[in-house]
């Protein structure tokens, strides 16, 4: 395998990573807590558009606007029915995290229920493999690539020049002065789930054309996100980003190097250094606050 | 202008204040001076319904405000520059005086965002920086002016000394003089307690949640303020 098929592959993987770890973020910078069961929006997600699409047999663009609006929404649901209660109670951040692994073991198992534990497959024309000189892509992997790009960069402008993605930023910096000064920081809450989850909801998406649907990916995903998210920052949003492609990057490279199987190894070996020598990551200095 | 009456205040059932009375009247400016823990910091908290009000009422204009919203209050003109990290480390300085505000109208916004810059020269030639590179004093200017956007009639500021050098600290107590004659009523809790009796009209004393002590500049006679001055800054 040439070098050029490695970075390919690690910026097909690489976008699906970042798509979930920023959101992860977002959510995590705004809210202050470990939101794991983000990985569930991913699982939701593409069972739903396994329903709408294979079952339903609705449009496929209305399948996809549809499970993301839901996704969004469901986002917002777990906020409101699990982590909303626990927050009024003051329950610590470490309490709403274990709360996290709860909601997404409870989700997994209730899709398990609900579909089945047969594995199931969407199939597409996008998967079938066009060969260049040096690599071979899927038209749905370019899609992969280029769309997770350009929502990154929507993220982007929205955090850095709208005012709900202004008034996100104010509270992830200084919540108590926020809402002194009149900020919804509930509302806030809310967006940041609901775009959150509906970047988990696209790569969901993705992953149910390109691979088989399981309830487990997501616990898989929300582990590689995390990863991504500690690797770059997990306070900041283009970091987890950033982040993400670098683990993209070292599996792909670990595969072609080692073997397939080392891949998670690879990824945990990465979240322990950085969790030993840079917690806060490459771009989450945290800058300006002096603790 | 604000009137309080009587006030019990505290945090989830523990009493700080134990009846307080204080009265603002009209471009006065009153100081509120006091230990550490006084519950200084309480009352204006108390005023903009942070802290948890028990008993006693505030009234502003004649209207009870005593629990009304945060939204409400500022509405109403008054503006509260907070103790301790005052601004958005990480957002720009122009973005810290365009958050909030939420009621007022881009045009007018930016108007009175280029007053601010009159006000404070410095702030408009670090208009693109993020507010955590800003030294304490142009923090404090900073956070000052994110309370003006609202054009309040009643400002309230806690301890916007803090952490300044004296020379800062000169600079602000003129700057605060300065806004009180365009118009402003402000009150101010300092640490500082010889500067502020001097810039205030009236000071409040204020000890273990109680008022100890009243009056005008002539308070700086009074023997409990003089054995203030015998341990420096309280
Ligand atoms: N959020 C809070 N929850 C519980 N207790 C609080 C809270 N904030 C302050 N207190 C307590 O209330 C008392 C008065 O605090 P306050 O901040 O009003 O004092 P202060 O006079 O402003 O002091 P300083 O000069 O140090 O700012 C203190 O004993 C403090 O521990
Ligand atoms: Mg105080």
């Amino acid at each position: 395998m040439a070098l050029i098929q490695i970075i390919v592959n690690s910026l097909i993987i690489g976008s699906l990573y970042a798509l979930v770890a920023c959101g992860f973020s977002l959510i995590y910078s705004t809210n202050k807590f470990m939101h794991f069961a983000h990985g569930i929006s991913v699982v939701i997600a593409s069972y739903l558009f396994y329903l709408s699409l294979n079952t339903l047999k609705i449009n496929f663009i209305i399948s996809i606007l549809l499970v993301l609006i839901l996704t969004g929404l469901f986002g917002i649901f777990m906020y409101k029915v699990f982590y909303g209660p626990l927050q009024k109670r003051k329950s610590s951040n470490i309490v709403l995290l274990i709360a996290s692994v709860g909601i997404l073991i409870l989700f997994e198992n209730m899709i398990m229920l609900v579909f089945g534990t047969t594995v199931k497959t969407i199939n597409s024309d996008l998967t079938k493999s066009i060969e260049f000189s040096s690599f071979i892509i899927t038209p749905l992997q370019i899609i992969i690539i280029v769309t997770s790009l350009i929502l990154l960069l929507l993220l982007y402008l929205l955090m850095k020049k709208t005012k709900i993605g202004r008034n996100m930023r104010a509270v992830s910096d200084n919540k108590e002065l926020a809402s002194i000064i009149g900020i919804d920081y509930k509302k806030v809450s809310y967006y940041s789930f609901f775009i959150g989850s509906l970047l988990a909801g696209i790569a969901g998406i993705f992953i149910a054309l390109e691979q088989t649907l399981e309830p487990t990916i997501g616990t898989n995903l929300i582990v590689k996100g995390f990863t991504g998210s500690i690797i770059g920052g997990i306070t900041s949003v283009p970091g987890s980003i950033l982040g993400s492609y670098i683990l993209g990057i070292a599996e792909n490279f670990g595969i072609w190097y080692l073997s397939s199987g080392y891949k998670d190894a690879i990824a945990f070996t990465l979240l322990f250094l950085f969790l030993l020598f840079k917690p806060h990551g490459i771009l989450g200095i945290n800058k300006g606050i002096k603790k | 202008m604000l009137e309080i009456k009587n006030l019990h205040s505290g945090y989830n059932g523990l009493e700080i204040l134990e009846g307080i009375d204080i009265n603002i009247n009209e471009k006065e400016i009153i100081a509120l001076i006091g230990p550490n823990g006084a519950g200084k910091s309480t009352v204006i908290k108390s005023i903009f319904n942070i802290a948890n009000v028990t008993s006693g009422e505030i009234l502003f204009n004649e209207k009870n405000i005593t629990k009304l919203k945060t939204y409400e209050l500022m509405k109403l003109g008054i503006s509260y520059v907070s103790q301790g990290r005052i601004n958005f480390n990480n957002l720009s300085v122009k973005e810290n005086l365009e958050i909030g505000n939420d009621n007022i109208d881009k045009a007018t916004k930016d108007q009175r965002i280029n007053y601010v810059y009159d006000l404070f020269p410095v702030l408009k030639e670090k208009k693109n920086k993020l507010a955590f590179t800003l030294s304490g004093g142009q923090q404090q200017m900073l956070a000052i002016g994110r309370a003006l956007i609202q054009k309040p009639k009643l400002l309230l500021l806690d301890e916007p000394s803090l952490g300044l050098s004296p020379l800062l600290q000169k600079e602000l107590f003129k700057t605060i003089e300065k806004l009180r004659d365009l118009g402003l009523t402000i009150l101010i809790v300092e640490q500082n307690a010889k500067k502020a009796i001097q810039i205030a009209d009236r000071t409040y004393l204020l000890e273990d949640g109680k008022i100890a002590l009243t009056g005008g500049k002539d308070i700086l006679k009074h023997k409990k303020i003089k054995n203030i001055y015998l341990g420096g800054r309280y």
